[in-house]
């Protein structure tokens, strides 16, 4: 039985968008479940990728470490993944876009039309545009026997991570623990830099999470976990990854610096989520460096640690705590350097 | 001043130190096959039990003793009636020994065992060894003994026939007159000797001196007579007396040759009787010594696959699976750790009391791992890197795995060359988490080691972990920063625009999205 003292239970959100980030996080539960065993019900989960690239457990990737058996209760659930698609005849998609058909037009926003008719393939081939369209063609999949989507799952986890909801509920009646704060419901982002669909995913998610928060009356804290560098086997696209990485990290930038930015993703004709300021409250980096270089179960599972720990620990709280103090030092910085004196108090 | 409205808040990596999960088994193994090499060496039988099952330990038939006695007698009795009364004793002599219980001399044995303990398993099974070895020891015994018996009854009939002979002379002597029998005695027992006077009596006669020749016939009769006085003493005055005297000698020979096949036919009818009781007492044994042998070979089979498992086991004393995590393994640790697991005596119950077929050994090795390791102490770091230490070079040994760990979390922001943190506003922070915190026996060597690290409590039981967390790093000061930079300028236009958010797209390059209609 495990010492429940040494687990911090927030009331989390965890959603991986992309194959790296989905590692990771089906990596992050099964260490989690060899550690408590169970998976806190405080928390949820969502895994994101393209139907051509399904989220399964990686069980060969790290075998003396997670056992074989491990993985049948660290596996996604059916309601805890959702898989991406674009319509079969993107050409003809981008002929009626071309056109301004008023119910594909808003289309035009996310990926020019010249270059969806040119799509043919399952994936985001790297390139984020898609996979915010994918998001976009998914938020509203109501196909029989799909369930709900992306969006709906989304929608349904913030509502039951609200204090006191379903999950803090069934947290106590079922292992006898409370959350141990009244902060608000915690969005982890985690989203690999180099690959499409962690990179084209992970503003739009955050911006449903902002959005989706905000309409429900309940704010949310959004954290990012960005893999970055080369966590990649290699393959002679480095410096195309690397690019990539660069873009999301500069719209990662703005969207931290936040100010007066609005952000918003378009999810059909007329309609759009949006949220206004800061996107992130924390972004916290993974890279790939020196002996994790090209070495990606290494750099998957070190990122799974780290998650672990900064996620799950009771101390990792304290550690957070002195930090933050730490990390409101810049700023301060930046106002007396803008104002050119120090802070008024009065 | 770097722009520090371009930050991350942290960039955070936590490494561990921890016992690899088959540390544990591998303990496990070493007792076990510690406690098997033991139980092998502590084979040896009950000796109060070994006593009572030695077939020689019975009374011992005598023949010689009763011949001697016999023949002391007034009357001697005949070779055949002594071959009887022989017979006869030896007949109640093997009565006497044959009514013994073997059932007795099983529950000696089993008294002197230990009760229904499977880790005696060796003891049974050398039991069983060991009524074999005196089974084979009594079947050659019995082979030459009985050889040897027909030899002596051969040389016994050879000699009974000449004794006979000689005796039947006596007793007609005996029964002719007295100087009939003397002068006849005289002629056949002087033999050779007496052709010399008799020779120099016809040479006196044929020289013709009848003084000389009266004189010497009667000097030669004299001393004859003389003589065989002395050597018949009164026997023809007494017969009887005389044939007493006279048969211990001459029974001799056939006596020593009946003797020594009475005691051969002895050692013939103990080895016989002792195979038969063996065989009752095997019987009587055989749920102990079947149960014995079986489990003695499921173990030995069991041993060997304990010591594939050792083999297997990674070299040690450290390994590090991927970068940021150092195990405590092998074989050497394994040993230095069982050796103070003070578990002196494991029980052994989960060997099955049937032979096991080849396909069963593997899981029942690993049940009886899985149940020893139960019964093992949990195994602490601090204990698995005592044992490290105590390895040859193994204290360097771990320094430097420790300092690569910490250099793997350290490594986690790599910084332009040339860049230095304000670190008034980047602090870096290295915690070592150790189990029990600050109360761990680790605190010296990780307060020697990295002296400016603050010591925490690990989150996990049983592991070392390292946090190196930095704050507030601007992304401009990586290093994979400036190599992320250089690709994306190669980009074009419409590569960008596919990869940025639509609005950050033209926020970033103050222009409309490029017009495609031309691609």
């Amino acid at each position: 039985v495990a010492d429940l003292a040494r687990f911090r239970f927030r009331r989390i959100f965890f959603i991986a968008a992309g194959g790296a980030a989905n590692t990771v996080l089906l990596l992050f539960r099964a260490m989690v479940w060899m550690e408590l065993g169970f998976l806190p019900e405080c928390w949820r989960f969502l895994g994101v990728d393209f139907s051509s690239d399904p989220p399964v457990p990686p069980a060969d990737l790290l075998p003396r470490e997670i056992p074989p058996a491990v993985w049948d209760h660290a596996a996604y659930g059916p309601s805890e993944v959702r898989l991406l698609e674009l319509p079969e005849d993107c050409a003809a998609l981008a002929e009626r876009v071309e056109a301004g058909a008023p119910d594909v037009s808003w289309i035009g926003a996310l990926v020019p039309p010249a270059v969806l008719a040119q799509y043919s393939s399952g994936e985001a081939l790297q390139l984020g545009a898609f996979t915010r369209l994918a998001l976009a063609w998914a938020a509203d999949d109501l196909r029989p026997g799909t369930g709900k989507s992306w969006l709906g799952l989304m929608e349904d986890g913030l509502a039951s991570l609200t204090p006191g909801g379903e999950a803090e509920h069934h947290l106590v009646t079922r292992r006898r623990v409370t959350c141990q704060d009244a902060d608000p419901a915690l969005m982890v982002l985690v989203g690999g830099a180099c690959g499409g669909t962690g990179n084209g995913a992970l503003l739009p998610l955050a911006i449903a999470a902002r959005s989706l928060g905000a309409a429900a009356g309940q704010p949310v804290h959004v954290e990012a976990l960005l893999l970055t560098g080369h966590y990649r086997q290699r393959d002679g696209q480095e410096a195309h990854k690397l690019a990539i990485a660069a873009a999301l990290e500069k719209d990662i930038e703005h969207a931290v610096a936040g100010g007066n930015a609005r952000f918003s993703l378009p999810l059909g004709s007329g309609r759009e989520l949006t949220c206004d300021g800061r996107l992130f409250d924390a972004v916290y980096r993974e890279e790939a460096t020196g002996r994790l270089e090209h070495n990606f179960s290494a750099a998957v599972a070190q990122a799974a640690d780290t998650m672990l720990f900064r996620y799950a620990a009771a101390s990792a709280a304290a550690i957070q705590r002195s930090r933050n103090n730490i990390a409101f030092m810049p700023r301060l910085m930046k106002l007396t350097s803008t104002q050119g004196s120090r802070p008024n108090h009065a | 001043m770097p722009d520090y409205a371009k930050h991350y808040q942290h960039i955070q990596r936590l490494v561990s130190l921890t016992i690899a999960p088959e540390l544990p088994d591998a303990i496990a193994a070493v007792v076990l096959l510690d406690h098997l090499s033991a139980l092998a060496a502590e084979t040896t039988l009950p000796a109060t039990a070994v006593a009572a099952l030695d077939p020689v330990s019975v009374p011992v038939f005598r023949p010689r003793d009763i011949i001697a006695m016999a023949l002391q007698a007034e009357e001697p009795p005949s070779l055949g009636r002594l071959h009887a009364l022989l017979d006869r004793r030896f007949e109640e002599h093997r009565e006497r020994r044959a009514g013994e219980d073997p059932g007795s001399r099983v529950r000696a044995v089993r008294d002197a065992m230990p009760a229904a303990d499977p880790a005696h398993a060796d003891v049974w099974a050398e039991w069983g060894r060991h009524l074999a070895a005196i089974r084979d020891r009594l079947t050659a015994r019995l082979q030459e003994a009985s050889a040897l018996a027909d030899q002596a009854s051969q040389a016994f009939d050879s000699s009974h026939r000449e004794a006979e002979t000689q005796l039947a002379n006596y007793r007609r002597a005996a029964a002719r007159p007295r100087a009939e029998a003397a002068w006849w005695k005289i002629l056949r027992a002087g033999g050779v000797w007496w052709i010399v006077p008799a020779l120099i009596a016809a040479l006196l006669y044929l020289i013709g001196q009848p003084a000389l020749r009266a004189a010497f016939a009667g000097a030669v009769a004299a001393t004859a007579v003389a003589f065989w006085a002395r050597r018949l003493g009164d026997a023809s005055a007494n017969p009887a007396t005389a044939l007493a005297r006279v048969t211990p000698r001459l029974c001799a020979p056939a006596a020593d040759a009946l003797a020594t096949w009475f005691e051969l036919r002895e050692e013939t009818a103990v080895a016989a009787a002792g195979l038969e009781r063996l065989a009752a007492i095997s019987n009587l044994l055989r749920p102990e010594l079947e149960a014995g042998t079986a489990i003695t070979a499921n173990l030995a089979s069991i041993r060997q696959i304990l010591v594939r498992h050792l083999d297997q086991v990674s070299e040690g004393p450290l390994e590090e699976p991927r970068p940021g995590l150092v195990r405590v393994t092998g074989a050497e640790v394994a040993r230095a750790l069982a050796a103070g697991a003070n578990l002196s005596s494991p029980d052994l119950s989960l060997v099955p009391s049937r032979e096991l077929p080849a396909a069963e050994l593997a899981p029942a090795a690993q049940a009886l791992l899985s149940h020893i390791r139960s019964q093992l102490p949990e195994v602490a770091l601090p204990a698995a890197l005592a044992a490290v230490e105590s390895l040859a070079g193994g204290r360097l040994l771990l320094e430097q795995y420790l300092r690569m760990l910490v250099a793997s979390a350290t490594s986690a922001a790599r910084l332009k060359p040339g860049t230095r943190l304000d670190r008034s506003l980047c602090p870096e922070m290295l915690s070592i988490g150790l189990p029990e915190g600050a109360s761990s026996p680790l605190v010296p060597l990780v307060a020697r080691l990295f002296p400016q690290a603050p010591i925490m409590a690990a989150f996990r039981p049983g592991r070392m972990e390292i946090l190196y967390d930095i704050a507030n790093a601007s992304r401009d000061q990586l290093r994979i920063t400036e190599m992320a930079e250089d690709a994306y300028v190669q980009a074009t236009a419409l590569e960008r625009q596919l990869w940025h958010l639509p609005r950050r797209y033209r926020g970033l390059h103050g222009e409309p999205q490029p017009d495609l209609r031309a691609v």
